[in-house]
């Protein structure tokens, strides 16, 4: 894993294109997508074991080489999760089924009513959704386990405080300003010592240093990286407490912590659009799961910019993080097949029908029980 | 792929307005702060500008530019990227002599953060309490238990620690140049570490507030005429960074995050160069110094 700290604003570009002028406004995103983290740490990984530029992409390592978008499902480099980093705590966006009522400072957890066969999530009082909450790895694995009596989750909020940058660009010769080169973009700063931890596999290690100095984003911002060893999922205890939690009442959720970009849309690809019912594949088991509910916010874009061609990339519509979506397992299942589930799935990206947008961090999800 | 970093000390000679483009409150054209902590900044963007332009006006080969600084069409990126600069001592008023410099735990807490990084430089170890109290200080030499900055008091508490670094600091901020020996001496000497949040309030109640207006042909105020532009003082010092990485294209011996550090140390070391805007009416002069291990 590594993680990146920012030395000061980092910028990342929506897929919305932008030119310079007094009328528009370069959109910022925090956080940035998993695929404009994917192509920092290829780059990283390929220009510190090899001293090349960041531009050489024909001499990258084998293992990190693609030309063509189609063809990225042969680099070896596969993005796991992507999350908040602070002083070894690893924090995610609060799911859209934790609310705050209006007269109340204890969060409610929703979750689906079988009132009339309907399986709407309600919240009997008014209440705030949580948009820029983010809750820490102890707090989240209450969440997963639904201990709804837990007296009260620690949220951070404004980790992050967008703020517009103006610049423009000048005729050194004659001292004047260039006409036409007024530009603003919005950037992020982050609080201090908070960072970007990145989880991804890679085939064949190439031989990098535990730390340095990497850009992320646009305008070259730098950022100090350095690797870490903590992995928060990787207990068996943790997801032993997750196992029982499911195994109770054959239930379980998925909380997306990076959008999901899926060929169903709204839904994950392994669920069925018309019977809403699905397979998940375990080795040579399967959970036979159906779909319940899901709460979510709008929908957003990914886009991006295809920097060897020199043009913007298809947008594609994705689900936000922190959407979160409830399922009943059908079939029989034991303790055994849950711990494979958990061990196979657990903080990893959903199988998509996108395996591009899988292999770069898209659709991570934490699983829990309800 | 910034393998190599440089950090360096601006000293600013004359007041400087890097403008943050916007304006939240009553002065019309604020300088850059930074948005969570408030403190003054420059951001990377205006210095590498400032950078370039120097670079452009003396360096007769283009392609040296552009690789260093990028090409301005779209064949290739800058190999470099310039930190922003925070601020490290700020000028105030005091009766204690001509003005005085004030720090806090913060802002040396991040500036050794930032040069530990990659610099085995033999630096005094700081452990400086946090000052809690917004009416105390801390001075590296005890003249008189009260310290006046502004037109507030303060009681004094002396610190060798302190002292010890501001040692190291004011032999590294300019190097042998004898012009800035007074200014040498003030940091030694008169330098106050306060309260992070006293610190914070004294950036924004003693930059330098300039009203204009602008004369008609008629030799009276045009209409709608004046202005209030904010400025960082004269004598303020910040610190920053340059990151090199593997130049994209090779040219006339630079084929190396090395070398461009070299051609740009060549080029900017103990120079005197401007940077922001009203650089005709004399603002923006900095003087730059490479910080060596």
């Amino acid at each position: 894993m590594i993680v990146f700290y920012p030395f000061d604003s980092l910028f990342f570009k929506d897929g919305k294109p932008f030119d310079a002028g007094t009328d528009t406004i370069a959109s910022g995103i925090f956080p940035p997508y998993p695929s404009t983290v994917y192509g920092a740490l290829r780059g990283l990984l390929a220009t510190y074991s090899k001293n090349i530029a960041e531009s050489d992409v024909d001499n990258y390592p084998d293992n990190l080489k693609y030309r063509e978008e189609n063809d990225i499902e042969n680099c070896g480099l596969n993005i796991y999760g992507i999350y908040l980093f602070k002083k070894n705590k690893f924090y995610f966006k609060v799911p859209y089924n934790i609310v705050i009522p209006k007269k109340s400072k204890k969060a409610n957890f929703l979750y689906p009513s079988n009132k009339n066969n309907f399986s709407l999530i309600v919240s009997s009082e008014n209440s705030d959704p949580l948009k820029e909450e983010y809750i820490s790895w102890d707090y989240a694995l209450e969440i997963l386990i639904n201990n709804s009596d837990v007296m009260k989750l620690d949220f951070e909020k404004n980790i992050y405080s967008p703020f517009l940058k103006t610049g423009i660009a000048l005729k050194y010769e004659k001292g004047i300003v260039k006409e036409g080169n007024l530009y603003t973009a919005r950037h992020y700063k982050l609080k201090p010592d908070w960072g970007i931890a990145v989880d991804f596999n890679i085939r064949e290690f190439p031989n990098t240093p535990d730390k340095g100095v990497y850009k992320l984003g646009g305008e070259m911002r730098p950022v100090y990286f350095e690797k870490i060893e903590e992995v928060f999922y990787k207990k068996e205890e943790v997801l032993l407490k997750i196992s029982e939690k499911i195994l109770e009442n054959k239930r379980f959720f998925l909380w997306l912590i990076t959008p999901g970009i899926f060929k169903n849309g709204y839904l994950p690809d392994f669920v069925d659009k018309k019977s809403l019912k699905g397979i998940i594949k375990i080795d040579e088991e399967a959970l036979e799961v159906s779909f319940i509910s899901c709460q979510m916010d709008k929908p957003i874009y990914i886009g991006g910019f295809n920097i060897l061609k020199k043009i913007p990339k298809p947008i594609y519509k994705a689900v936000p993080q922190g959407a979160i979506y409830f399922f009943k397992i059908k079939n029989e299942i034991n303790k055994e097949l849950i711990l494979k589930f958990l061990k196979r799935y657990f903080s990893k990206p959903l199988d998509s029908k996108f395996k591009e947008f899988q292999k770069q961090g898209f659709g991570n999800a934490l699983i829990g029980g309800w | 792929m910034f393998k190599k970093f440089q950090p360096f000390f601006i000293y600013a000679d004359s007041p400087i307005h890097a403008g943050s483009g916007e304006s939240t409150g009553v002065i019309d054209l604020e300088i850059q702060r930074d948005v969570v902590t408030e403190l003054p900044v420059i951001f990377g963007q205006s210095l590498k500008g400032a950078f370039r332009e120097y670079f452009e006006l003396n360096e007769s080969n283009k392609k040296i530019v552009d690789l260093i600084f990028g090409d301005e069409g779209t064949k290739f990126a800058s190999s470099v990227s310039f930190a922003q600069a925070n601020i490290l001592l700020f000028p105030i008023s005091t009766i204690n002599g001509i003005f005085a410099y004030i720090t806090s735990n913060y802002v040396l807490n991040e500036f050794l953060k930032f040069i530990n990084l990659f610099n085995k430089l033999k630096i005094p170890e700081l452990k400086l309490k946090p000052i809690s109290s917004v009416d105390k200080c801390i001075v590296p030499s005890l003249f008189n238990d009260k310290v006046f900055l502004g037109n507030i008091m303060f009681k004094a508490e002396e610190n060798k620690n302190f002292k010890e670094f501001l040692i190291w600091l004011s032999d590294n901020l300019f190097s042998d140049r004898k012009e800035y020996f007074y200014i040498k001496e003030i940091v030694l000497k008169n330098t106050v570490l306060v309260n992070d949040n006293i610190f914070k309030e004294l950036t924004k109640s003693y930059s330098d507030i300039v009203y204009r207006n602008k004369i008609g042909e008629n030799g009276i105020v045009d209409e709608g005429s004046l202005w209030s532009e904010e400025y960082l003082p004269s004598n303020s010092i910040l610190y920053s960074g340059i990151f090199a990485g593997t130049p994209k294209e090779h040219c006339n011996n630079i084929i190396s995050e090395d070398d461009i550090i070299e051609k740009i140390k060549l080029m900017f070391n103990q120079k005197n160069l401007f940077i922001g805007g009203n650089k005709t009416i004399g603002k923006g002069m900095i003087f730059i110094n490479f910080l060596e291990g």
